[in-house]
Parts: structure tokens; C-alpha cells; sequence
């Protein structure tokens, strides 16, 4: 390809054509202090809180603090190379990030910039990355689900388009991977998923990433990412850059899934940005409006109004906790602020029971009325059975005669934990959850081996597609039971066929 | 909490004016304001050891009756009471602070004005008077600074403000706007 000067120079004609020179009038201060991120600038005394400012190096910054003589600033990207004395420029703006389709399937930072190496985000979009909530009257309450594929979840503790439900637990206790396992899950589903990752390690983001991809789920998702290199307010502003890239398909009719991955790290790096600014520390050196910090984020996820396009945004804050303590400080915050919490347990995960969900604290506040009816019937009586099979479990440890009655609730409490469990990245379409959840609570697989349930309920699964699919399509179609004696038949006839070849295959090995 | 030297200048400074305003001594408070500022610069550590507490406290009073000897009997009451307040080291931010408030009393602005060339005198006085014009102002006193690195055009600064009218700044501009 051969380009032509005369084109280019006629292409900086044109551009030159439209240039017009005017006078530069600019506020500007200078900078009398620099340092781990942040920055005293003398002068600026019109800059308004929040503004960004610019540096003569190219960088940005956030007017943070307002005080009689300087302005503390954040600095957004490089700060080794500006000086004390250099000057520092109001812009009049507030921060933006670009927004918009173009975004979908990338890696960005938090000021939007790609960092996948796949080239320039051409959007010409952009939002604030602060803006105050939906107000009343621009809300509804949440009705429609979101299914995130986990049995466990979706039958006990149902999430709805809108609602903001933590993710909390100690470190390795799976929060990560219920959070990608939603996002995969939402294929197919007319969502819009950012997975906004704090603090994370580069490596981590990167094999999750390639888990996205793999699974296809990076056709509907922006990563947002800031990694533990970045300067602190890169962290901090994360997830406020991800709520403004969310608000653009929310307030265009659409829905969005948003995931703060995690919220404790973002904590971590305001307490560092205003320790620094040398505002008064609070409780475990957190500044007074740490509670702000948090409620303002998740205030910003909603479900709008129909006069609004009706989308909705859906946060999964993650809170990592420290040995189990959910009464600290940022845990009880985050706790208060969200519509209920699923609590994954390091004692349940290392058991085996994954994903580790804790049924007896996991709530959800606002999802029971966006559960599907199919589910709500199957799942009723999952949570009673679940917290009597724990406390008969403490008692049996002992071995003693139990009647009847006790063998029993035994018997369905332990199938209960198998049917809850699920492999890694494998989420269950909702009408496959609620056959197994059915044949469950039924109890059809009372009969059934504890080890040979994850069989069982893969087979199931493969059994209703080939030979009851109109079964299957009513659940999917209707979001209800179909009728419950063709239904039991179905199971019925599958059960005995499985019980048949167990015992076959149990005679075969023995054999040999 | 301990104040700050610009809120222990702004406070004193204020103090003074109101008075010297009172006492209808604006001017020549000014003026041997002035005369103070140069005496300060002139012996940077004057402040420090009007205040340094390893040295007696008569010591300290015999020098500060050589430094107020000259002036009228208001300043020499100000710089008492300033001395006994420990509050010489402050004394160069106390002396900007009152410039700036007489400054903005009398509407009268500073301005430094960069050139690539050196400026006749006729150009100064149009670019102060209309600067001035433009901000409103009295008076504009310019300080001119030669840079030829601007290439051509002015710059001018004052009060955390500048116009920039140089053709370095085009330059950069244009070179945005093909990049873009």
C-alpha cells in the first residue's frame, strides 16, 4: 500500500482549516507537594471538589480536598515525573469514562483506556464516572430473575435483575469463581455483564479472562481491571469507571450484571488515598465517609421505571473477610447496604461442599419475588430441610439408635448437600435445576447411593431432554410445573432404569 | 490545632490594615510595610532568631529596638506586639498577606508577562491597561521576563491565571488536534 503525500497533506489542509487559534485563558496552581499518589497544589482556588485537573506532565488528577491555602489532588496514572513548582491546570470537567457497545468483549483500565492490546475503543460516549443515583420515582421493584445457574443460588437464595447481593468469605472460598460462573451463565440471556476486578492479581484477571472467552461469555462482557501496581486511586475509582459503563446500557432499556471483585481491596485504597490526604481516621483507620464510599456504588444499582426503558443494573459486590469475621468494619457496612448475602464457608468448601454456600446465613432480601413459580414450589421446603438435617447432624456424630423418622431426615438432609453441590464453570439451565430440585424434594432419589447423585442427576438431565422434552418446554416456556403426574411418571420410569444399571454395573465389577 | 503560617499571616495582616485604615495611615503603613519587607529579605534569619528561645529574652528586645526605631508609632506598637506573641518567624508570610489584601483594596494586580522578545515600554502599558481593563482592575504592575523558547506571541500570568497567547501553545494545539 503506498500512501500518497499529496492526500496527507491535503487531509492537514483540511484539519488546519478548522483550527482557529484562541487565547488559552487557564486557572492554574502549583504544585507544592507530590508523592504516593497523590498531590498539594498552592493557587486553583475556583477548582471545585472533584474536578480533574491537569498536570503539566500529561497526567490527570482529582481535586480531592479543598482546604484554605492548597488543594489535595489524586493523581490518575504516572506521578514520578512531576516536580514540586511544576503547574497544574483546572480543566473545568468532571472525570469521564467512555462508554458505550464498543466496550463489549474488552479489557480496560479504570479511565477506560484498552489495556488487551486489541487496539483504540472507538466510542465517542462518555458518562461521569460519579452520578447520583435513580431517585424514587425512577425505580420499580425487582421482578424478573437472574439466573445465575448454581442450584444452590437460585434455589435458595434468588437474585432479581436489580438487586445488589454480596458475595462474602474468607480468601479461597470460591467467591471469584461464583461471580464467573453467573457471568457465564448469563449466555444467551440479553444481559451485559462487567466483571470490575480490584486489586486483583494480574495473573488471576488473565486466567479469568481466558475462562470468559473460553466459555464464550466475553461476547457480553467489559472487564474492568485495576491490579495491585496501579496507584491507589486507580483502585479507588474502579468501580464507580464500571457503574458509569453499566448506566449507559441500564438507562438504554437494558440489563446489566455488574461484579465488584472486590469491594474490601477498593476499601483498603481510599483508606490509603485519605490517610495521605490527612483526613482523620476512623475505625480501623478507615476516614469517616467510608460508609458513603460504598452506599453511593451500590445505590446506583437499580431496576428503573417502565416510562425509564425498564433495564435494570444487578451488583455482585464481593467482601473478602478475615477468618470468618463478618463484624467488621467494611463487612457489616457492606452487609447493611445490600439487598441480602450469600456467605461461602472455608469448612464447607474444604469439605467438599462447592460451591461452599452456608444456607442458614445466605439470605436475600428482595429475590423471593423474582424466583420463578417452578422454583418456588420445588425449593420450598430445601432451607427446613437443610437447617434440621445440621442440627440432627451434630447429634448423630455419636451413633446411637435413631427412629425412623430421624433416618429419614437424615437420608433427605445429606442428598439435599449432594443435589446443592456443582462442578467449576458448569451453571444449570433453570429447567434442568428444577427436575433434579423436584425429583429431590419428591423424594424419588431418597432410594438413591450419596456418591452415585452427581450421575444420577447428569442422567437425569439427558433422560428428560430426549424422552420428556415437552416437560422440559413447559418449565422453559412458562417458568411453571407442568402437570406434576406426567411428571412423576417420567422420573419414576428414569429412577427404576437407573436403579436397574447401578445394580448391574455393581454385579459386573464384583465379577471380575 | 496549631495554625498554619498562612492563617497566622492572613490574621495579623488583617488586624494591621483595619487599623492603619482606622488611623488614616493607609499609605504610610504601606510604605513602611514596604521598608520592613526589604529589611526581611535582606536578613532571612532575622524571624528565627527574634524568636529562638536559646537566646535571652533581653537579647532579643535590644534588637528588636534597632529594627523599629525608624517607624511611626503604630508599627512600632504592631512589631511589639508581634515580637511578644513569638510571632516573628511568621513575619514574611504577615508581610505578603497585608500586600495582597492592599493589593485587592486598591485594585491593583501583579502580572508576569513572558515575550520571546524584549518589550518596549508603550507595549507593557497596553498590556497592563487592558489586562486591567478586562479584570476589572486599577492598576496592573507588570513584570516583564524574556523566554525565547515561546518562539513568538505573550504570556501572561497573575493570580493563578494565565492567558497564553504564545505560538508554542498554538503549536501544541495543532499538534493535538492532527493527532486526534
Amino acid at each position: 500500500m503506498s500512501i500518497k503525500t499529496e492526500e496527507i497533506s491535503a487531509l492537514i489542509k483540511q484539519q488546519l482549516a478548522n483550527y482557529n487559534e484562541d487565547l488559552a485563558v487557564e486557572e492554574v496552581g502549583t504544585v507544592t507537594y507530590v508523592g504516593d499518589g497523590i498531590a498539594r497544589a498552592h493557587g486553583l482556588e475556583n477548582a471545585l471538589s472533584s474536578e480533574l485537573l491537569e498536570f503539566s506532565n500529561g497526567s490527570y488528577g482529582v481535586a480531592q480536598n479543598l482546604e484554605t491555602n492548597d488543594v489535595g489532588i489524586i493523581i490518575l496514572g504516572e506521578y514520578e515525573n512531576i516536580r514540586e513548582g511544576d503547574q497544574v491546570k483546572r480543566t473545568g470537567r468532571i472525570m469521564e469514562v467512555p462508554v458505550g457497545d464498543a466496550l463489549i468483549g474488552r479489557v480496560v483500565n479504570p479511565l477506560g483506556q484498552p489495556v488487551d492490546g486489541r487496539g483504540e475503543i472507538k466510542t465517542d460516549k462518555t458518562r461521569p464516572i460519579e452520578k447520583k443515583a435513580p431517585g424514587v420515582m425512577a425505580r420499580q421493584s425487582v421482578s424478573e430473575p437472574l439466573q445465575t445457574g448454581l442450584k444452590a443460588i437460585d434455589a435458595l437464595v434468588p437474585i432479581g435483575r436489580g438487586q445488589r447481593e454480596l458475595i462474602i468469605g474468607d480468601r479461597k472460598t470460591g467467591k471469584t469463581s461464583v461471580a464467573i460462573d453467573t457471568i457465564i451463565n448469563q449466555k444467551d440471556q440479553d444481559m451485559i455483564c462487567i466483571y470490575v476486578a480490584i486489586g486483583q492479581k494480574e495473573s488471576t484477571v488473565r486466567a479469568q479472562v481466558e475462562t470468559l472467552r473460553r466459555y464464550g461469555a466475553m461476547d457480553y462482557t467489559i472487564v474492568v481491571e485495576a491490579g495491585p501496581s496501579q496507584p491507589a486511586p486507580l483502585l479507588y475509582i474502579a468501580p464507580y469507571a464500571g457503574a458509569a459503563m453499566g448506566e449507559e446500557f441500564m438507562y438504554n432499556g437494558k440489563h446489566v450484571l455488574i461484579v465488584y471483585d472486590d469491594l474490601s481491596k477498593q476499601a483498603a485504597a481510599y483508606r490509603e488515598i485519605s490517610l495521605l490526604l490527612r483526613r482523620p481516621p476512623g475505625r480501623e483507620a478507615y476516614p469517616g465517609d467510608i460508609f458513603y464510599l460504598h452506599s453511593r456504588l451500590l445505590e446506583r444499582a437499580a431496576k428503573l421505571s417502565d416510562e425509564l426503558g425498564g433495564g435494570s443494573m444487578t451488583a455482585l459486590p464481593i467482601i473478602e473477610t478475615q477468618a470468618g469475621d463478618i463484624s467488621a468494619y467494611i463487612p457489616t457496612n457492606v452487609i447493611s447496604i445490600t439487598d441480602g448475602q450469600i456467605f461461602l464457608e472455608s469448612d464447607l468448601f474444604y469439605s467438599g461442599t462447592r460451591p461452599a454456600i452456608d444456607a442458614g446465613s445466605s439470605v436475600s432480601r428482595v429475590g423471593g419475588a423474582a424466583q420463578t413459580k417452578a422454583m418456588k414450589k420445588v425449593s420450598g421446603t430445601l432451607r427446613l430441610d437443610l437447617s434440621s438435617y445440621r442440627e440432627l447432624e451434630a447429634f448423630t456424630q455419636f451413633g446411637s439408635d435413631l427412629d425412623a423418622a430421624t433416618q429419614a431426615k437424615l437420608n433427605r438432609g445429606k442428598r439435599t448437600v449432594e443435589v446443592l453441590k456443582q462442578p467449576l464453570h458448569k451453571p444449570l439451565p433453570f429447567e434442568q435445576q428444577t427436575a433434579i430440585l423436584y425429583a429431590l424434594t419428591h423424594g424419588f432419589i431418597d432410594n438413591v447411593p450419596v456418591d452415585d447423585i452427581m450421575q444420577y442427576e447428569s442422567q437425569l438431565n439427558d433422560y428428560l431432554e430426549s424422552n420428556a422434552k415437552d416437560l422440559m418446554d413447559t418449565i422453559r416456556q412458562t417458568a411453571a410445573l407442568p402437570d406434576t403426574d406426567k411428571l412423576d411418571a417420567a422420573i419414576k420410569a428414569f429412577t427404576e432404569g437407573f436403579a436397574d444399571a447401578e445394580t448391574t454395573a455393581d454385579n459386573q465389577n464384583s465379577g471380575q | 490545632m496549631k495554625l498554619d503560617k498562612y492563617a497566622v499571616g492572613q490574621r495579623y495582616a488583617k488586624a494591621l490594615l483595619s487599623l492603619a485604615e482606622q488611623e488614616q495611615q493607609f499609605e504610610s503603613i504601606h510604605e513602611e510595610i514596604q521598608a520592613l519587607e526589604t529589611i526581611f529579605n535582606g536578613n532571612p534569619k532575622l524571624g528565627a532568631v527574634l524568636t529562638d528561645t536559646t537566646l535571652s529574652g533581653l537579647k532579643r528586645r535590644e534588637l528588636l529596638k534597632k529594627l523599629v526605631g525608624e517607624f511611626s508609632t503604630l508599627m512600632q506598637h504592631f512589631l511589639s506586639l508581634v515580637f511578644d506573641y513569638q510571632r516573628m518567624a511568621e513575619m514574611p508570610y504577615i508581610i505578603a498577606a497585608y500586600e495582597d489584601l492592599y493589593d485587592h483594596k486598591m485594585g491593583i494586580a501583579h502580572a508576569k508577562v513572558t515575550s520571546a522578545v524584549a518589550l518596549d515600554d508603550e507595549q507593557i502599558t497596553k498590556i497592563s491597561q487592558s489586562f486591567a481593563k478586562r479584570e476589572g482592575l486599577n492598576r496592573v504592575l507588570v513584570e516583564s521576563v524574556i523566554d525565547p523558547d515561546i518562539i513568538g506571541g505573550i504570556v501572561l500570568e497573575s493570580n493563578h491565571k494565565v492567558i497564553d497567547g504564545s505560538i508554542k501553545h498554538g503549536l501544541e494545539q495543532i499538534k493535538a488536534l492532527l493527532l486526534k
